[in-house]
């Protein structure tokens, strides 16, 4: 499995920046609320953990599609399979790539970003940390449409469909998380139950994803 | 051609297949059905067929990467029925490269993958390759595409080959590479499946032949 993720990060880092693909999104995404917001600091700390959210879950979206294809389209999968290493060692590798490649980056920014909203200290610590303990989520999720549509050629409007109702608890209590957590600190409610959410769709999600991923493999 | 080379040293156990009335359909239209054959250690299946009729589809069943109804393809080693995925390399038509690694990147990462230590480099330049160790994998041509997935096949070492028109794309040296490799690797009790438009110019003791569609 170390040799698949030094592998996947060495071509990340010789791809030309596709990678910072999502961040760039992220930022600017973030740069251009700041703007349409006509710039009342007010609404604007109302409305920043939301919209950092958002910007989370859309930057996420935006590489779905390339966790697992390109490793379907040239037929790396099969080789995989034929090598006696199995698709839950392929997927955890592939996972953990795009979390350290894709979402990672976008929870390191996030302090920066947040001094266009005016965000103080406590409230940082607390989107940050609610990003963080979403973030196997989101990861699953994103995973899961990857693998079920790594078969086709298209479907970026598919992976969509198919994580927006998934990703709907884990925005709900990852808002609620990071609101909560200036007052109740690190034993909020909501941080709990965002935790759980994670832990929940991991278990749930990564099974899932190998049984995706077998059955596009033996259509394709 | 090179007879005293590290790759053909080991001696394989038998391993057979057995075909029972396999058949495959694609959307709705029938590939080929009922065909039955028995493929043993240190023979040569040549698969042949026009374009389009099923012969990659029956590598990738043999190969065991399509699902398929029980005792339709059966592997069995001396002890009884085996899965295919420990003991086959499959060369596909396209090989698997990733654009961004060079050459020997790409073959250090699947020899590790299949063996689980780093490969020798050597085998690089037996297929003719040591000038491009340093060439990104999406600059190779197709011939050199060709030869490297014939050196990953040395370096994994296993019994069962199942090859998808191993010739495309090789000049006449590369051509007799293939040729000499493929009947060192039968004459060591390997077994070869190969699917190919080219006649058969592996002259093996024991070739046998399968057309597929209309006969």
């Amino acid at each position: 499995m170390r040799a698949i993720i030094a592998r996947d990060i060495k071509l990340a880092m010789r791809s030309g920046g596709h990678w910072a693909l999502s961040l760039i999104f992220f930022a600017l995404f973030l740069a251009l609320c700041g703007i349409a917001m006509g710039g009342q600091m007010t609404r604007l700390s109302e409305l920043s953990l939301p919209l950092t959210w958002l910007a989370f879950i859309f930057a996420a979206l935006l590489s779905v599609s390339q966790i697992f294809r390109g490793e379907m389209e040239d037929g790396s999968l099969a080789q995989f399979k034929l090598a006696g290493i199995g698709m839950g060692t392929v997927s955890a590798a592939k996972l953990i790539n795009y979390a350290l490649l894709t979402l990672l980056p976008l929870v390191v920014m996030t302090p920066l970003l947040s001094q266009l909203f005016g965000l103080n200290g406590p409230q940082i610590a607390g989107l940050i940390i609610s990003l963080l303990i979403g973030l196997p989520a989101v990861a699953i999720y994103m995973g899961l449409s990857g693998a079920l549509l790594c078969g086709q050629k298209t479907g970026g409007f598919l992976a969509i469909l198919i994580s927006a109702p998934l990703m709907i608890p884990t925005l709900i209590f990852g808002v609620a998380a990071a609101k909560a957590f200036p007052d109740s600190g690190i034993m909020a409610a909501e941080l709990r139950i965002l935790f759980g959410l994670s832990l929940v769709s991991v278990a749930l999600g990564f099974p899932a994803i190998i049984a995706a991923l077998s059955a596009n493999l033996e259509t394709s | 051609m090179n007879q005293e080379t590290p790759y053909f040293q080991t001696q394989f156990a038998q391993y057979r297949v057995q075909i029972r009335n396999a058949e495959a359909r694609f959307d709705g239209r029938v590939l080929f059905t009922d065909l039955t054959a028995d493929v043993s250690s240190g023979e040569l299946l040549w698969i042949v067929g026009e374009n389009g009729i099923g012969k990659t589809t029956l590598l990738k069943m043999l190969a065991g990467l399509i699902r398929l109804p029980p005792k339709c393809i059966g592997w069995y080693d001396g002890s009884g029925a085996i899965r295919p995925e420990s003991s086959l390399s499959y060369q596909t038509h396209n090989g698997y490269t990733k654009a961004g690694l060079t050459l020997a990147e790409d073959f250090e990462f699947w020899g590790r993958m299949v063996t689980g230590s780093c490969p020798p480099l050597s085998a690089l330049s037996y297929v003719g390759l040591a000038t491009a160790l340093s060439t990104k994998t999406q600059h190779l041509s197709a011939g050199q595409k060709r030869r490297l997935s014939l050196a990953r096949l040395l370096v994994a070492n296993r019994p069962i080959w199942v090859m998808d028109e191993p010739m495309a794309g090789l000049d006449a040296d590369g051509r007799s590479l293939v040729t000499d490799i493929v009947r060192q690797h039968l004459a060591r009790g390997g077994m070869a499946v190969i699917a190919s438009h080219n006649p058969a110019d592996i002259a093996a003791e024991r070739v046998m032949r399968l057309t597929l569609g209309r006969q």
